[in-house]
């Protein structure tokens, strides 16, 4: 049941209607009766795996709590909660790999498993209480709206608003409503206009022409994040309809002038995740190393943050360009202020901007390709040259959708300027009706008549 | 979000104005909605003894219901597919030239690919049809689309594509809801005139037969009515050719092999006796040879028959309609190229 179904439209619309019917007390067990039928609906197995996690976490939280008088018997259950969950975690991810059989991967699990790490976490390191509701917990954990594809809640915020949980108010509906329709564009109108396309070329890397395989390195960073992001925005949209406030997952990753930024900008709850809880804790361990401790510990944590995005050495090259190309920014920060002060700043920004985007997106190659062999090959065919024609930069795609997806790019592209210099969506709000109306009515009309349907997928799913 | 300012509804209350705006804002779709359940202009939802419409249909729906309509008292068991090409080779014609009984249909597509006429042949496996002869109507192109293209004119049907219904209908209703068609439709439907700026309107009435789908195309008549006159008034359809043969890129990949093989796997199956024939197009742009050679290396000498390239057959500006189309004229002449070697082996 993805995001853009008629069935979960069904449950959504359901479960919505629902909630506001039978009031307060038994909102909780609507939202979780309607994450377990989203969850199950796709496997029971994959419901099974993902309430046994949860209460899993649930009682080694409260084990961990009860043993904090006791540090060596806490540290036991803390590390021994985090091993199993992460066996449990690269078991799922690898046994199909290391046995050669097909093995069902339980949808969800990678965000799943690092949300119940960060629980336990907090928990150990004394952040948070362990959570004594059962539903509260398995609410926090198994939510509908960001199951799937995060974002990677913390305690902190999720749980917290679970446990208070208040019905949404009427701007909060509308903000949220917005937001379904503003990932809804992202998704329909840029992402699966392009997809298909992209794919192609992925599939076929060896015929291919030069200018092929560079275009479709180039969009995909952009198919990505219409794809992901419009996932987000749906589901932040969609929980703050039922009063929930889910955390960002992006802002404006491509203004990004270095790679680091980009990480503080890209996939947030994740890379936040990984500075957290892997990052910070390993280099305060190696801060005798000095700069080399601060470099290693940044390979590792991003070499780990390609893994948690599946079994191969692709992933992990491609965690490791991330984590080499922030050592060498930090490493010339110098420099590159220097350049700055040559160049001026409207320039050097631009170029930054540019040279993080094609860092970018030179490593997800490594992140498409199903071998290192084949991603090897694509960047070693990479080159201006064509089969026969210079149509062959289009990689295919129809006229009609290179202009439904560059000008709902170009779109998005200012919408998220003027996001970053106020809520564009509030602002909104205070408007003449005529003029929202207006708004409302053609960007739904061309959702309903430019948008691409028939496809349910989305990329971070397989994740 | 920050926290607005505006005091809170009552959270039902809240939900019903949101669910009351929606509603409000969903109206106007609802009545396309029902517009296109009402009228079916793309005669897909009802089924009709008869497919011509003032809506430009989908040629793949279309001849797949010919075919459905016409299944049971028709002993079909030649088909022809291909691109639109396949408008000059009309199916009383080519049953000329095979064993006496046999009975053709047209289930062609706009721009089509290897990968429909697989999926079609499938489809006619399932459904028990007797392959005994298939005529492939190709050119460089259709050769190198392995994949179905994306817009309402190649939609397969949800029977040769597997695809939901639903799904199917989503992408017609969207269509429908494109203002370049709705504007033009809601304009016909008013006035009942089509002008020539109506890009999905069909203004010449009946152009296909109920029974077989050969195309009755409306420009034989205006050559009939302007003669010389047709080719001398369009240059721009008729643009100067190359004087020395272009020899086109190769287009069959692995991919498109790969689907070529299944193609001619399922026909050797069903002992089909097949011709292939690549069109000679109006540009005498030439087949590859290499692709040629592996059209004969998939389904074996004296199958493919290529008329591309400058030759005998595309040097005559009059057997075309446009660069796009040839007439049947030219395709008799190609039949009976192709089944020359074969009446000529029945008479000896």
């Amino acid at each position: 049941m993805s995001f853009i179904s008629t069935e979960f439209a069904c449950l959504f619309v359901l479960c919505f209607a629902v909630c506001y019917l039978v009031g307060q007390r038994f909102r909780k067990a609507v939202l979780l009766a309607s994450s377990c039928i989203f969850i199950g609906y796709f496997h029971v197995g994959f419901l099974l795996v993902a309430v046994a996690v949860a209460l899993f976490a649930y009682g080694a939280g409260i084990l961990i709590e009860k043993t904090a008088d006791r540090p060596g018997r806490q540290q036991v259950a803390f590390w021994g909660a985090c091993l199993c969950l992460v066996l449990c975690w690269t078991g799922f991810r690898y046994a199909g790999k290391l046995t050669g059989t097909s093995v069902l991967f339980p949808l969800g699990i990678s965000f799943y498993t690092f949300q119940a790490l960060a629980y336990l976490t907090e928990v150990y390191w004394g952040e948070e209480k362990a959570e004594r509701n059962v539903t509260d917990f398995l609410l926090y954990m198994l939510l509908f709206l960001k199951f799937l594809s995060g974002p990677i809640e913390r305690p902190g915020n999720l749980l917290a608003q679970v446990k208070e949980l208040r019905p949404a108010t009427y701007p909060m509906m509308t903000y949220g409503a917005k937001l379904i329709l503003v990932g809804l564009i992202k998704k329909l109108m840029i992402a699966d206009h392009l997809g298909p396309y992209i794919d192609h070329v992925f599939a076929s890397v060896h015929e291919a022409s030069g200018v092929q395989l560079l275009m479709a390195a180039l969009l995909y960073p952009v198919e990505l994040y219409a794809d992901f992001s419009g996932y987000t925005d749906m589901a932040v949209g969609g929980a703050l309809l039922f009063g929930l406030r889910l955390s960002p997952n992006f802002d404006r990753p491509f203004t990004s002038q270095t790679t680091a930024e980009f990480w503080r900008r890209w996939h947030i709850s994740l890379s936040s995740w990984v500075r957290d809880y892997l990052y910070l804790p390993l280099a305060s361990v190696v801060r005798g190393w000095g700069q080399w401790g601060i470099a290693g510990s940044l390979l590792v944590t991003f070499v780990a943050l390609g893994v948690w995005h599946g079994a191969g050495w692709t992933f992990v090259v491609y965690g490791l360009i991330q984590g080499i190309v922030i050592v060498w920014e930090q490493r010339t920060a110098k420099a590159r202020n220097t350049l700055r002060d040559r160049l001026g700043n409207r320039l050097f920004t631009l170029l930054s901007q540019v040279r993080t985007y094609l860092v970018f997106a030179l490593s997800l190659i490594f992140f498409k390709a199903q071998t290192l062999e084949e991603a090897f090959y694509y960047i070693g065919h990479l080159s201006f040259r064509v089969h026969s024609s210079w149509k062959e930069v289009s990689i295919g795609i129809p006229d009609r959708s290179c202009i439904v997806a560059g000008a709902t790019l170009l779109l998005l592209l200012v919408y998220e300027h003027f996001m970053a210099r106020g809520d564009v969506l509030q602002r909104l709000e205070r408007q003449p009706a005529a003029l929202r109306w207006a708004l409302y009515y053609l960007f739904v009309f061309v959702l309903f008549a430019y948008g691409k349907f028939g496809t349910e997928n989305f990329i971070y799913l397989q994740f | 979000m920050k926290q607005p300012n505006t005091p809170p509804l009552q959270s039902g209350s809240a939900a019903r104005k949101l669910v009351l705006k929606a509603l409000l804002l969903l109206l106007p779709f609802a009545g396309i909605v029902v517009l296109y359940f009402h009228d079916d202009p793309f005669m897909t939802l009802r089924r009709y003894p008869v497919y011509d419409s003032a809506v430009m249909l989908n040629e793949e729906m279309v001849g797949w219901n010919i075919y459905r309509n016409n299944r049971d008292s028709i002993p079909f068991n030649s088909f022809i597919l291909g691109n639109s090409c396949t408008m000059a080779f009309p199916c009383r014609m080519w049953e000329q030239h095979l064993a006496p009984g046999d009975r053709a249909i047209r289930l062609f597509g706009n721009g089509e690919s290897m990968r429909a006429i697989y999926l079609k042949l499938q489809a006619l496996e399932r459904d028990s049809a007797e392959l005994k002869n298939v005529l492939l109507v190709l050119d460089g192109t259709s050769l190198s689309r392995s994949q179905v293209q994306s817009g309402y004119s190649f939609l397969l049907p949800p029977e040769v594509s597997g695809q939901s219904l639903v799904g199917v209908q989503l992408k017609l209703l969207q269509t429908f809801a494109l203002p370049n068609f709705l504007f033009a439709y809601l304009r016909y439907r008013m006035t009942g005139t089509i002008s020539s700026s109506m890009k999905y309107m069909n203004p010449y009435g009946r152009i296909r037969n109920p029974q077989n789908n050969d195309a009755l195309n409306p420009r034989e008549r205006l050559i009939d009515e302007q003669q010389e006159a047709y080719w001398r008034d369009r240059p721009k359809e008729f643009p100067p050719r190359p004087e020395q043969e272009v020899v086109a890129a190769p287009v069959i990949g692995d991919e498109q092999a790969q689907l070529l093989r299944q193609i001619a796997a399922l026909l050797h199956r069903h002992r089909t006796k097949v011709r292939l024939i690549i069109s000679p197009d109006y540009d005498q742009l030439k087949l590859n040879p290499a692709d040629k050679a592996a059209l004969d290396h998939l389904f074996g000498r004296g199958v493919v028959f290529d008329f591309s390239g400058i030759n005998a057959y595309t040097a005559d500006y009059h057997n075309y309609y446009e660069r796009g189309h040839y007439r049947p004229i030219l395709g008799e002449r190609l039949l009976q190229a192709v089944y020359e070697e074969d009446e000529g082996g029945k008479s000896r």
